[in-house]
């Protein structure tokens, strides 16, 4: 167990955590933009930046990179994190200056307007990398990546180009914070309609279903896919399911079954109405024991 | 490849090749020295040897002639024959192919008398200019390698690292990291599969240090990483040079064949049983590479962004493996140590910084060139006793080191003595020791103009503060030198410069306000003349400039009249001539031609 503060209270975590991932443990709040658990952590939007007081690294780090160390003083909310959150804050507005979440969160840090023209308003995309790094890491399709540097960056498949390497599993735009991802289903993708509208790919099919627990489609599962795709080269895409259930419940290994069941009697019962069956005088109910 | 013959001839007649002198004509003149020497008969006693740079830059081509250590400047191929007959035949010295003194036009052609060499300690260049670096045969015959035998047939890992140590050694790229506390971090790293690397990127714009080293001495590097990898325990290394340098690639490379050659690199090094060999990797024109996590990055094939630190490279580096990465300058400096040890290294220096430094002494210096000098000399031997002081006789008004985002200093500070701390304290970086001179007739507001627009495209647009905020900040200086500024931009561009410094991802955007704030620290009443009179004091910013004709100097010659590219000159022969300010674009074409000083700039 490693010791450490943060905001000048004690916490623990194991060898190999980041500061992020203890203060989120311990219910401590740190904006983040381009963090996400289930990725490798990427250090660029510099919300979760924290200021290192005392042991360690001095200065502004990002806390979702940082590994912990014994003896470390942290503050979240020292004047020099609010001070970088606020103008970071206003250059991305000035980017992305309609974008709600961005909005949302330069309202917390006082900033209503963008500070600076914006050359391009409908831009949506921050550069966050989670669309890149979920097709990367996650969905293992490397689709997705960065070109060009400096204000020309900007996210994509090779050379902007549609590729056949992209699954259609749209990932990318589950992740994205911004809404700057569209995915835009073509022909061949393959695709679920639900009575209820879209889900994952994990689902519980009905409120009727026998055993009522979540089952996976592996038509739609990227696991599944990428694995026909691949035949079995791209082995343990996602698997998110899996790493979230804290029951550990998921098991991809599991096959269909037939079963065998010796029983009595089956009741087709395609449905039900409660109705008094003394009214069926040629049945004799309330009158004979076995009816 | 020849054999060892360094003491066969009477004379050896150094000539440089690197790219400034093959620029202005050595190739040629050494064509012509090598068919003269031939020619009258002398080519078995005297030795035409083709060098690296030997740093004074601004007089090439040089041509050095030993054991007499004359130094002769700017020798073009019809000097040739001169040349040969008086000093080679009858051993006298051409005094009008000798260096001449600025102030007195005094000849000194004695290498060891130029003033320009005079306050240099050349250690760690000591070999460049003066060997062929193709031939490793030169670089044993002036000692080399006897460091490394010493380290690996006496000395331990431990040893050699509390010896680093000990010299002082800071890391000459930039950052001035202890070098020994380095070795030890990746020393002690857990695993088994360590590398070592060296930072030949040199990205900031006009350094040619690690050039100069590269070619014209880099076994000097080759030693000091095989060294480090037997201290650290790495079999492997890798070598990042910029693509922009293909003779230091063709050089590195042929030293390392000849080294394997040698049994001095590869497998059983000198028969100790250590192994250890080296890789080239070519940048591809990103001066962000040169950052040690984007450098990494880019060694295994994948973009150059940088990533944040900790983890530290010492820890997790290549390959997710313990890896120790220092500048080509640092690696060049450990064979010295090793050899001389760490109590001489240290003697050399100040407190905190110890040994030599090696600066690009550039800009509007009588002599510029490549210097190598002891920590602690101050700014004003560097640039007026060495630097040879400013040219035509101007003022100094600052200088910027460091690199492009180095702090500028201006006049008031030239007694500061050059060392990592002292230039931090004032608001500048050692960098990788850029030294840009400036008079004055530069403006610092187009300075930091100027030097943000480079940042600006070389940033690797991963975090928002650098990739944004370097573009706002330019937007602000830009409309400043235009005439549109406010005061309020002044507290915005502040304002912006402190985050980006606070809160970048890596070195770029953390130095890239250095040079506004340095300007904004020491040059402010520049920037408010600039937003408050709408003008430009050093006559540089063209929005803010005009150019009038004097009329009582105007003698009416008419050539600003004929050069003026927009026609914008009127006025008869022998008359005042007058400049139509509607259609002046103020490109300062008949301030440069008038031959009586009666263009002006206001």
């Amino acid at each position: 167990m490693v010791t450490f503060t943060i905001d000048k209270q004690e916490v623990q975590g194991e060898e190999g955590q980041t500061i992020l991932e203890v203060a989120q443990e311990a219910k401590i709040e740190i904006p983040t933009l381009c963090y996400h658990k289930l990725l490798s952590p990427y250090g660029a939007c510099r919300m979760c930046v924290v200021e290192v007081v005392a042991g360690g690294r001095p200065g502004l780090q990002t806390s979702c990179t940082y590994p912990i160390e014994e003896g470390l003083e942290v503050l979240t909310r020292s004047p020099a994190v609010i001070e970088a959150r606020r103008v970071v804050l206003g250059l991305m507005l000035s980017r992305t200056p309609n974008v709600e979440a961005i909005q949302n969160l330069a309202r917390e840090y006082g900033i209503t307007e963008p500070p600076f023209p914006t050359d391009t308003p409908e831009e949506r995309c921050i550069l966050c990398g989670q669309c890149v790094r979920t097709c990367d890491e996650l969905v293992k399709a490397h689709v997705l990546n960065f070109s060009e540097r400096g204000i020309e960056r900007r996210v994509g498949p090779p050379f902007l180009e549609k590729t056949r390497l992209c699954i259609g599993c749209g990932a990318c735009s589950i992740v994205c914070p911004t809404g700057a991802v569209e995915t835009v289903l073509e022909q061949d993708a393959v695709y679920r309609e639900k009575p209820l509208g879209p889900t994952s790919a994990i689902w519980v099919p009905s409120l009727q279903a026998v055993p009522r627990v979540p089952v996976i489609d592996t038509d739609v599962c990227i696991r599944f896919r990428q694995n026909d795709r691949s035949a079995g080269e791209i082995a343990d895409a996602c698997g998110a399911c899996q790493i979230l259930c804290e029951a550990g419940a998921v098991d991809f290994t599991q096959q269909d079954e037939v079963l065998e069941l010796d029983v009595g009697a089956i009741i087709v019962a395609t449905g039900f109405e409660m109705w008094d069956p003394h009214k069926l005088t040629q049945y004799s109910y309330g009158k004979s024991p076995n009816i | 490849m020849s054999t060892s013959n360094v003491e066969q001839y009477r004379a050896d007649v150094l000539v440089c090749t690197c790219p400034a002198c093959t620029k202005t004509g050595a190739p040629e003149m050494e064509q012509a020295l090598k068919s003269e020497v031939e020619r009258r008969n002398l080519a078995d006693e005297v030795h035409v040897i083709e060098t690296g740079s030997r740093g004074f830059c601004s007089m090439g081509p040089i041509v050095i002639i030993q054991p007499e250590g004359i130094l002769y400047c700017q020798v073009g191929a019809a000097d040739v024959p001169e040349l040969v007959e008086e000093t080679l035949v009858k051993g006298r010295v051409v005094e009008r192919l000798a260096y001449k003194e600025p102030e007195t036009h005094k000849a000194v052609p004695y290498y060891d008398e130029i003033p320009f060499y005079g306050k240099q300690m050349r250690l760690v260049l000591r070999n460049c200019g003066l060997i062929n670096p193709q031939n490793i045969e030169e670089y044993i015959a002036v000692g080399g390698y006897q460091a490394l035998a010493k380290a690996l047939t006496s000395m331990t890992s431990e040893e050699i690292i509390e010896e680093v140590k000990k010299s002082g050694l800071r890391g000459r790229g930039g950052a001035g990291f202890p070098t020994g506390r380095k070795w030890e971090f990746a020393r002690n790293a857990p695993g088994d599969v360590k590398y070592i690397v060296a930072n030949g990127d040199e990205g900031d714009p006009g350094a040619f240090m690690d050039r100069s080293l590269m070619e014209g001495d880099p076994h000097a590097i080759l030693e000091g990483m095989t060294i480090g990898a037997y201290a650290i325990g790495a079999h492997e290394g890798y070598i990042y040079v910029r693509d922009e340098y293909p003779l230091a690639l063709r050089n590195l490379g042929a030293a390392i064949e000849q080294a394997r050659e040698y049994g001095l690199l590869g497998q059983d090094i000198l028969s100790s049983g250590f192994d250890f060999d080296v890789k080239i990797t070519r940048g591809a024109g990103a001066f962000v590479c040169g950052e040690e996590t984007a450098l990494m990055a880019s060694i295994e094939g994948r973009a150059g962004n940088p990533r944040p630190r900790p983890p530290f490279p010492a820890q997790s580096g290549l390959w997710g493996k313990p890896t120790n990465i220092n500048n080509a300058k640092t690696w060049a400096n450990v064979p010295l140590i090793i050899d001389r040890g760490a109590d001489w290294f240290s003697q050399i220096g100040t407190e905190t910084s110890k040994g030599t430094m090696i600066f690009s002494l550039v800009g509007k210096v009588n002599n510029t060139g490549l210097v190598e000098v002891p920590m602690g000399i101050t700014l004003r031997e560097l640039i007026f006793e060495v630097g040879g002081g400013i040219q035509n006789g101007k003022q100094f008004k600052a200088v910027q080191t460091g690199g492009p985002s180095g702090g500028c200093i201006p006049a008031s500070l030239l007694d500061l003595p050059v060392d990592y701390e002292h230039l931090k304290e004032v608001g500048s970086i050692m960098g990788s020791g850029g030294m840009i001179v400036m008079d004055e007739g530069a403006c610092m507001v187009d300075v930091s103009r100027y030097f943000l627009d480079f940042l600006k495209e070389e940033s690797c647009g991963k975090c928002t503060p650098c990739r944004e905020g370097i573009r706002q900040m330019l937007a602000i200086l830009t409309r400043i030198t235009e005439g549109e500024g406010e005061m309020a931009d002044l507290e915005q561009l502040e304002t912006l410069a402190h985050v980006v410094k606070d809160a970048s991802l890596c070195g770029l955007g953390q130095t890239a306000p250095n040079p506004v704030l340095s300007t904004l620290r020491y040059f402010r009443d520049e920037y408010v003349a600039h937003i408050e009179d709408k003008r430009c004091p050093a006559g540089v910013c063209r929005a803010l400039i005009e150019y009038t004709i004097l009329e009582d100097a105007c003698t009416g010659c008419g050539l600003c009249r004929r050069k003026c590219p927009q026609e914008a000159i009127s006025g008869g022969k022998k008359e005042v001539h007058v400049i139509d300010q509607e259609k002046c674009i103020q490109c300062g074409v008949c301030f440069d031609v008038c031959k009586f000083d009666a263009v002006v700039v206001r």
